[in-house]
């Protein structure tokens, strides 16, 4: 705890320009290398704003902050997002409810005691509470099986220990002397003895039938923990996925006619775009790339591009920077490039990036 | 991309794709290092009040997908290590340069239909969000006024987690709000 104070008291330090020269140092060597910590400066970015918004800096502070942090325009923006958060928390209606941990409760040291011990009765409804209803049902039948199944063989175990017991109590005369008149006798034993043998293997099957039933239910109950928490919503949205780089493959012949026109849509969150461009033939050991408006004002230029193979054609790729492409027409002139370095134009590709 | 003094180093796909190699054998992961270390270089470079920070980020992995493959086969430990060490170089640049005269930063109170629009926006973001989400974030951020850290601290033994876990979850929902924001001002720009 009393870590986790000083490294936010650190965090703000930083934000604010107060650490001195050798803990600046100290401080961005573990922000490169610690994901956790930087995850925390970004969170800790986003609390110093909010603060600075509602007037909770110190007169010092909020100096630091007008001349320090808000350096770049991201932090603008961040800070414009932040007076506009602020004033939804203002006006928004009171959330229904207060936010609580979903149903299945963790077996940690920090839950909250229970209002009330729990019956066994409570615990039957529970784990045959499913979300599917033939999932339940599924479950309660083969529950019922298990049940029956194991009352009829105790039944059937009963009644063979009666048997047993009742053949025994009808032998207990003394043996004859005769010879034949014994030959009844081994038959009853042999008889008791095959009851004996059928009365063991019914019993271990009643005793697995009871290692079954208990298998289930220990079954039943985990899977209905399992079936409520896979439905339990989503408390956080999934990390947004910065994807390093989205691919746009182009091909010539393409017209500025609004119905060939190959359209794109580019994410949000991607900073980088590889394009790949289809060749007719691999003709020059270089090729270039530029990248312009309609109005042919260059916008960025790749060069040294080669060519490589994939399913049978000739492709080129490269990569922009998604900050170049925002809303509007694009050509691509592909130039390949003799070994004198002279270039040669091949052909321009067009595309529209459509704004998300 | 700043200048240096000479011919500019143009990043081609072939050095990307080798740096990509650097960072990991699996083109996934490299791409989630590569955005994970970009991001942390621009707040390094924001750290030191820094305007161009995204472009000196770039420019420090340009410089270090130049010398990737002299490195990339003798370089031992984190490369994060690497590409701090050339965003020092970086810095001790720009700060020998002969000041550049920046345009002057946006003001610090934004109009009133900056505002309204980032408003606007907002309330259409926060109603995509899922339930959950929606009332964590507010609550997170927004129910407090007063004694905000008793009130996380509270929150979080409420929703029996880590107050750390919490404050990063909240912070998450709170960075995809600030995404969809800026697509619903970006489609709503004046053309």
């Amino acid at each position: 705890m009393k870590d986790q104070v000083e490294g936010d008291i650190a965090i703000r330090q930083y934000l604010l320009g107060g650490l001195t020269a050798e803990n600046l140092r100290q401080f961005e060597e573990r922000l490169m290398t610690d994901d956790d910590y930087f995850q925390q400066l970004l969170a800790a970015e986003s609390e110093l704003i909010d603060d600075y918004v509602s007037d909770a800096l110190t007169a010092q502070q909020s100096k630091s902050f007008e001349t320090h942090f808000l350096c770049t325009p991201e932090r603008h923006e961040q800070l414009r997002f932040a007076r506009a958060f602020s004033q939804y928390g203002s006006s928004a209606p009171e959330a229904a409810g207060t936010l609580s941990a979903p149903p299945v409760t963790h077996t940690t040291a920090s839950t909250a005691p229970v209002d009330k011990a729990a019956s066994w009765k409570d615990y039957i409804p529970a784990f045959l509470r499913v979300q599917h209803p033939a999932t339940g049902l599924a479950l309660a039948c083969s529950l019922l099986i298990i049940i029956f199944g194991g009352g009829w063989m105790l039944a059937k175990i009963r009644r063979l220990e009666k048997q047993v017991a009742q053949f025994q109590t009808d032998h207990t005369i003394p043996l004859p002397t005769d010879s034949d008149a014994q030959r009844p006798l081994e038959e009853a034993r042999a008889q008791a003895m095959q009851l004996r043998e059928e009365l063991q293997r019914e019993r271990k099957a009643h005793e697995k039938s009871e290692q079954e039933l208990a298998r289930q239910r220990e079954q039943n109950r985990s899977g209905s923990e399992t079936a409520i928490q896979a439905q339990r919503p989503a408390s956080g949205v999934p990390k947004p996925e910065r994807a390093a780089a989205f691919a746009i493959a182009l091909s010539t012949g393409l017209t500025r006619d609004a119905g060939g026109l190959q359209k794109v849509s580019i994410p949000p969150h991607v900073t980088n775009v590889q394009f790949t461009l289809e060749l007719e033939t691999d003709e020059y050991p270089n090729y270039r790339a530029t990248l312009q408006t309609p109005e042919r004002r260059e916008i960025v230029t790749r060069e040294k591009l080669k060519a490589r193979s994939r399913n049978g054609s000739k492709i080129i790729t490269f990569t922009i920077p998604a900050r170049h492409l925002s809303g509007g027409d694009y050509l691509v002139i592909l130039a390949g490039i003799t070994t004198n370095g002279e270039a040669k134009n091949l052909g321009t590709y067009t595309f529209r990036v459509l704004d998300n | 991309m700043p200048v240096t003094g000479k011919q500019e180093w143009i990043l081609t796909q072939e050095a990307f794709d080798l740096l990509l190699d650097w960072l990991s054998p699996d083109r996934e992961q490299a791409g989630r290092i590569y955005e994970q270390v970009r991001c942390k270089l621009i707040r390094i470079f924001a750290g030191r009040g820094c305007f161009a920070a995204e472009d000196m980020a770039d420019e420090t992995i340009n410089r270090v997908a130049k010398k990737v493959h002299e490195i990339s086969d003798t370089y031992v430990g984190d490369p994060s290590y690497y590409f701090y060490g050339v965003a020092q170089y970086i810095l001790l640049e720009h700060s020998r340069k002969k000041p550049v005269v920046l345009p002057p930063p946006p003001p610090v109170q934004d109009s009133a239909d900056d505002l309204e629009q980032e408003y606007e926006c907002l309330e259409k973001c926060m109603q995509h969000l899922p339930e959950r989400s929606r009332e964590l974030v507010i609550e997170y951020y927004l129910k407090a006024k007063s004694n905000k850290s008793e009130h996380r601290r509270e929150l979080a033994q409420r929703l029996g987690i880590a107050l750390n876990a919490l404050r990063i979850r909240a912070f998450r929902i709170r960075a995809t709000l600030q995404d969809c924001v800026r697509a619903c001002l970006r489609q709503n720009a004046p053309a």
